[in-house]
């Protein structure tokens, strides 16, 4: 094991080399954007860059995106991981539209494109939004899916749920309906959710988004990994219909559980690692084996 | 204007490397921030950046600040089972803090929030040149995450209580998952354990729940031994305060009256323990800037 970092007197990427000559890359660019790059040993035969989710469930998602890159990056494929401006590590203020989130992944694009020939995304949740719009822009891209937001006003939705049921589990005296969380977002144009900003403007610009009118039409591969269930469920197969109807070869692999995305895993009570849990094994073993399947083992 | 720059580091921690991030302030005044992180999933920038905006507004006053991801967490390599505060993450905490002595930043401020306050306390007896602690609301007991509520709760509540509260909360899907079937057997256990001793009338039973950690006890003590400033944060709504309420009232209470003004406990409006709202989150930063501001006089 190698590590050639150093505390900077400039911003600068640290550098952590593997025994396979795999590299992990991490920065922050003139913006302050954050970002991991996966570098696998020798050539890489392709490049994914990773969308994550916003709010609490970036945070819950982030180990499995860390692992699933480096499984990728095991099997030769290059990964670039960021967090989006004003989220995680980065500079910035909170999210505010989905053309800064799709400029950031865009961007991230950009930057696996110049090492290698052929690109494609990964959108985990809401960031499957920013991974079909930043896909659109790429003739052909394979694009995956994890538990995908298919549509902005059900994401929404299930977030204000979660800050209606913690004001009954707290016992507060008055819980938050839609109504009146709406009304705060325009009065004051920001809505707490757990300790987490809604923003009215990423509210307003993203609540009528669907998936399917962001990637548009074209030949690509998909895939959709459901979490839980005994077969595709309902919303799976209304958006694999939308995206056949778009010339999209969809592959739906069901996998692990429905995850409690704004509860902490297991109802609340207790940590297990990510590498322990079945849905995470399951999850990268379904992303990677499509990889395989689309562009070939090397 | 240019406060402070963000440095991402990977220290080699064992066998595992930690993902860091260090904030270097434009002015700086020589004592770094180490924060110490929560057990779970969350990664260093904590919830709604947390981390980020404490980093940027201390390095607005000079210092410098590092955060890190334990390992197994996060961007760090290794795996990670659980966050048992009676086996707190000292290598980790080693090795954050000797590679930023070998970096030449020797003056130290540790700030740790739940399981990270027990880890920076049972490691500050080996940080030499140590100026403060802060402990965001730190537990008390020994148990592992979510051992607590199934051990109280078996002890203070009847038997036919206690199922019919288990009953109602059920939810049966649970049991189809083995995280799930694991959450009602540690129940389980811990009822079986605590009325059998009740029923065979067994006085060496250990089955209360430890009110207050003897590693904690020593741990804060040796700290407040060396004549270095503490500061205790709760959430009144947090469960870690109602265990330091009753701490307080045995050992833990007569630790802070010999200590007098090296100790500062501050509540909070609802809850600290995960960070759950934004006033919170503000009210803490605030806290901690300006308790950092008041003990970093003394360290220029």
């Amino acid at each position: 094991m190698t590590v050639t970092s150093e505390i900077p007197a400039r911003p600068g990427p640290s550098v952590r080399e593997l025994p396979s000559g795999a590299v992990e890359m991490a920065c922050f660019d003139d913006h302050g954007v954050f970002s991991v790059t996966h570098l696998p040993a020798g050539t890489p035969h392709g490049g994914v860059v990773v969308t994550s989710p916003i709010l609490a469930e970036q945070q819950k998602n982030y180990r499995r995106e860390v692992l699933v890159a480096r499984a990728l990056a095991d099997a030769g494929v290059l990964v670039r991981r960021f967090h989006y401006p004003g989220t995680g590590n980065s500079a910035g203020d909170e999210p505010s539209s989905m053309s800064k989130l799709v400029e950031a992944a865009t961007e991230a694009v950009e930057a696996v494109t110049a090492r290698v020939p052929r690109v494609a995304l990964l959108g985990t949740r809401f960031g499957s939004l920013v991974a079909a719009a930043a896909a659109a822009r790429i003739t052909g891209a394979p694009l995956a899916l994890w538990d995908p937001v298919a549509d902005g006003a059900r994401f929404f939705k299930e977030v204000f749920r979660a800050a209606r049921m913690t004001a009954v589990a707290r016992g507060a005296e008055e819980v938050p309906d839609r109504d009146h969380i709406l009304d705060v977002l325009r009065r004051e144009g920001r809505f707490d959710v757990l300790g987490f900003v809604v923003t009215r403007d990423l509210y307003d610009d993203t609540a009528g988004l669907r998936l399917p009118d962001l990637l548009g039409p074209g030949a690509r591969p998909v895939l959709i990994c459901q979490l839980g269930g005994s077969g595709p469920s309902r919303a799976t197969n209304d958006l694999v219909a939308d995206l056949e109807e778009l010339g999209v070869d969809v592959t739906v692999g069901v996998v692990g559980e429905a995850e409690s995305w704004w509860a902490t895993a297991g109802g609340g009570d207790y940590f297990r690692g990510e590498e322990g849990r079945p849905l995470t094994g399951e999850l990268i073993r379904c992303t990677t084996s499509w990889f395989d399947s689309v562009w070939g083992t090397p | 204007m240019t406060v402070a720059t963000h440095h991402p580091m990977w220290i080699p921690a064992g066998d595992e490397e930690l993902m860091a991030i260090l904030t270097r302030p434009a002015d700086p005044r020589g004592t770094v921030v180490t924060l110490f992180p929560p057990g779970g999933y969350v990664f260093s920038s904590q919830r709604n950046r947390f981390g980020v905006r404490l980093a940027e507004r201390l390095a607005g006053r000079g210092y410098h600040v590092v955060r890190f991801d334990w390992h197994g967490i996060g961007d760090s390599t290794g795996t990670v089972d659980d966050f048992a505060h009676d086996r707190p993450f000292t290598t980790d905490a080693a090795a954050v803090v000797e590679r930023l002595e070998a970096e030449g930043l020797t003056r130290h401020i540790l700030v740790g929030h739940c399981f990270g306050s027990r880890t920076l306390l049972a490691y500050a007896d080996r940080v030499t040149d140590l100026r403060g602690v802060a402990l965001l609301s730190p537990p008390t007991r020994d148990l592992a995450r979510g051992e607590g509520t199934a051990r109280k709760m078996a002890y203070e509540v009847s038997t036919a209580r206690y199922l019919g509260m288990g009953l109602r909360t059920l939810r049966w899907e649970a049991l189809k998952t083995p995280e799930g079937r694991r959450r009602y057997r540690r129940l389980a256990k811990h009822l079986i354990t605590v009325k059998t001793a009740a029923l065979r009338r067994d006085p060496t039973a250990d089955v209360r729940p430890p009110w207050v950690s003897r590693l904690f006890l020593d741990h804060l003590g040796g700290v407040l031994d060396r004549g270095i400033p503490v500061l205790m944060m709760f959430g009144v709504d947090d469960g870690e305060k109602a265990e330091f309420d009753q701490a307080r009232t045995g050992t833990l209470g007569e630790l802070l009256a010999r200590a007098g003004d090296l100790v500062t406990v501050s509540m909070h409006e609802g809850r600290i323990h995960g960070l759950g709202s934004v006033s919170v989150q503000e009210g803490v930063i605030a806290e901690i800037e300006g308790w950092v501001g008041r003990i970093g006089e003394d360290t220029t």
